[in-house]
């Protein structure tokens, strides 16, 4: 049987963790990815993939990745996970690793298969929590994705500085990290792909996005 | 910097940021309208540093130096030039708006005004006093207990010297307290940015209030996110109706935000009287 596929991005936090010996990588950077080549892959190839991407560019790799008759176990903490399972048959099982846990814990969703993702994630030296839906961005990702935009917007009226922010809500609530700190730490993209997701699911403005939030991406650009 | 402090409201508040102040080496009136508040409040302070010094947190020394430092009152006779005084009275603003008035007829004109307030604007609270002292007004927004949490929202209003709200946060500082300075703005930093903590997840929970739907929240924000506690649980703890008014004010000070609307659920829950674990229902049942 062929070693499973992981598709993970250069900077990825667990890039350095995928045993190679077990788990064939493939840089999601790579050219071959959208191309006929990559995927040379023969049927019910088992694929973790890890990319973290915005609901379109994943839509476009689940696309091709359900061409090869992959199965795909899948990063979802950005996009409307429901509706993805419901759009492709080739999604056995979705996590949620675009948020960074303090307690190196991740949700994922996968009933038929849980213990392919529960393995993966302990080889990976991570704990799992496997829950009754994928949601729209899960649980933990869609509720930190809301305090940090809460937090960009705070600083976009300039209530206080990102350090006092910060302080505020581990020192007054006892949050493990202060939200700005916590949204650099994992890369803005992860929160505006999601916010976008929500709000184009919903229509609710409730989950606009800061335009601190969009300015602080473009110019960290991630 | 601070010397000699006044703490107007002698209830949990009140009484926790008076034990504080006098743990910091501050002279401290705990000051009440009604006196027997006051003195009833003294009391079970001295019970908490007996009950803290059997437990080896401080020395006998330390002890009769807190002791020495409080002194229970009633609000007229307080010391007129103390260098601080904090407001934690009843959340009712035409009540605190006439206190203030009044103790800036009797107070020194160096003393500093501020308010523990976490429901009004500083500046609404300032707004019929002289320029002169609301110069030298301010918000100080402890949390509870006062005595262990760290942090100190040090709030700048419209007319509030900036050297003052400074310094008064690296005097903090100095003490031990962890200060946040921040503008005078609904819900300050905390009560803002933590809406959504509660407010997202009861959008995830939807309607149905489901216990084993709860529970799992609550299970994903403890053993994935690292948070002391899941928003049902805490929301239990705090009280229903006293997050609910917290949530509708903000909701109200922002023009009704969409980010910040409360949800449904909590006002039928708010509606119905489960209120949470003072009611021994709330999200969850407590036997």
């Amino acid at each position: 049987m062929n070693k499973p596929l992981v598709i993970i991005e250069g900077d990825h936090f667990l890039r350095s963790k995928i045993d190679p010996k077990r788990y064939t990588l493939l840089d999601a950077e790579s050219e071959d990815l959208m191309t006929d080549d990559l995927v040379d892959l023969p049927a019910r190839t088992v694929v973790f993939d890890l990319t973290i991407g915005s609901a379109d560019e994943k839509r476009q790799l689940l696309e091709c990745l359900e061409d090869e008759k992959a199965l795909v176990y899948s990063d979802l903490s950005t996009v409307w996970g429901e509706g993805f399972f419901e759009n492709f048959r080739c999604l056995q099982g979705a996590f949620a690793l675009g948020y960074q846990s303090p307690k190196n814990c991740y949700e994922f969703y996968s009933p038929k298969n849980a213990s392919v993702i529960q393995e993966f994630l302990e080889s990976a030296e991570l704990k799992g929590l496997s829950v009754s839906t994928a949601g729209m961005g899960f649980h933990f990702p869609r509720m930190l994705a809301q305090i940090i935009n809460e937090a960009y917007f705070a600083l976009e009226d300039q209530l206080a500085s990102a350090e006092d922010l910060d302080l505020a809500l581990v020192h007054g609530v006892n949050y493990p990290k202060g939200p700005i700190d916590w949204s650099k730490g994992m890369g803005l993209r992860t929160t505006i792909y999601l916010l976008d997701e929500l709000y184009s699911v919903t229509g609710d403005p409730r989950y606009r996005t800061s335009t601190k939030l969009r300015l602080e991406f473009l110019k960290s650009n991630r | 910097m601070i010397h000699s402090a006044v703490v107007l409201g002698a209830g949990t508040m009140g009484s926790g940021i008076a034990q504080w102040l006098a743990q910091a080496g501050v002279k401290v009136e705990l000051a009440d309208a009604n006196l027997s508040v006051a003195t009833e409040a003294h009391k079970r302070i001295l019970l908490s540093w007996k009950a803290l010094l059997e437990k080896g947190k401080f020395t006998p020394e330390q002890v009769k130096t807190f002791e020495d430092n409080l002194f229970p009152i009633e609000t007229s006779d307080c010391k007129k030039d103390s260098d601080l005084l904090i407001e934690a009275i009843i959340e009712n603003l035409d009540v605190k708006k006439q206190v203030f008035h009044e103790l800036d007829l009797l107070m020194h004109e160096k003393t500093i005004f501020a308010s523990n307030t976490s429901s009004f604007q500083i500046t609404t609270l300032a707004s019929r006093l002289p320029l002169k002292r609301q110069k030298r007004f301010l918000g100080l927004h402890f949390f509870n207990p006062a005595t262990l949490m760290k942090l100190v929202e040090v709030v700048r209003a419209r007319e509030t010297e900036e050297s003052l709200a400074k310094n008064l946060a690296a005097w903090f500082k100095s003490q031990g307290k962890v200060p946040a300075l921040c503008q005078d703005s609904p819900g300050f930093i905390v009560n803002r940015l933590a809406r959504n903590f509660y407010g997202e997840s009861l959008r995830l929970a939807g309607m149905s209030a489901d216990e084993n739907r709860l529970k799992e929240i609550d299970t994903i924000m403890r053993e994935v996110g690292g948070f002391k506690m899941g928003p049902f649980e805490l929301m239990d703890l705090i009280g229903l109706d006293i997050n609910y008014q917290v949530s509708t004010s903000v909701w109200e000070a922002f023009h009704r935000e969409p980010r910040f609307q409360p949800h449904r659920l909590q006002a039928s829950l708010v509606d119905a009287g489960l209120l949470g674990r003072k009611t021994k229902q709330g999200f969850y049942r407590y036997e």
